[in-house]
């Protein structure tokens, strides 16, 4: 027996809504991973994404989002960089103004640090593809740059 | 199959059963969906283009929206 299409849908909203109602970080962690999974499997072999929400919900987050869900929208990124599929090439801007405004929010260490891990994920996954390596190049600086204040967190959990 | 997605589902966003619960139910969550998703989700083709109409729709930037303007022209164009 298969989900109807209404418990798919319902499926997948209440696992967006539980990540913005989650109050304790190690569930929020725990139900990202359910959600990237889920968003793994929803990109079928031809590339198609077939969760529009999922991207919209990641832009939303990453974009206005409080520090926690920021940073859950970042993992899950990171945690399924290719996410964009066949549509990638359309949203490389927004994915790079999203990545350097996270970096760029001094406010947040936890999202700042989350940004460059997910980029990092990002530019991992495109290692043969000096065109995208380039059109985030130069986000290098910034990268060194927060990385080196890692050096003062090697004691916590942010630490890679 | 699906009767176990919806239950552990609903035992992960259950406060009452307690984090550890909450915590394992989203761990089998996870696997269930990785192991065994061809049988109880069936894969819908869904409209991309809809998805730049409904971005733009909530991001305020003007530099964005440009951008998901210019997107949506070369989708139609095509």
């Amino acid at each position: 027996l298969q989900l109807s299409p209404e418990n798919q849908s319902q499926l997948k909203n209440e696992l967006l809504l539980t990540i913005q109602n989650e109050t304790q970080a190690n569930m929020r962690r725990k139900i990202c991973e359910v959600v990237s999974e889920l968003a793994r499997q929803l990109l079928d072999e031809d590339g198609n994404n077939l969760w529009p929400e999922f991207l919209r919900f990641l832009f939303e987050s990453a974009s206005n989002g409080t520090p926690e869900l920021k940073e859950s929208a970042l993992q899950m990124f990171g945690s399924v960089p290719g996410i964009f599929g066949n549509q990638q090439s359309q949203y490389l801007s927004v994915i790079k103004q999203m990545l350097q405004q996270c970096m760029a929010d001094w406010s947040n260490y936890s999202v700042r640090f989350q940004a460059v891990k997910s980029l990092s994920s990002f530019i991992l996954l495109h290692d043969d593809d000096v065109a995208i390596q380039k059109h985030f190049q130069v986000m290098n600086s910034r990268i060194i740059y927060i990385d080196t204040w890692s050096s003062f967190y090697k004691n916590s959990f942010h630490r890679i | 199959v699906e009767t176990r997605a919806t239950y552990l589902l609903s035992s992960m966003r259950n406060g009452a059963v307690g984090d550890d619960v909450r915590q394992m139910a989203a761990v089998l969550l996870r696997r269930l969906i990785s192991n065994e998703f061809e049988e109880f989700y069936s894969k819908v083709r869904v409209d991309h283009d809809s998805l730049l109409l409904n971005l733009i729709s909530f991001n305020p930037k003007m530099t964005i929206i440009c951008f998901y303007c210019s997107c949506h022209l070369k989708t139609n164009r095509n």
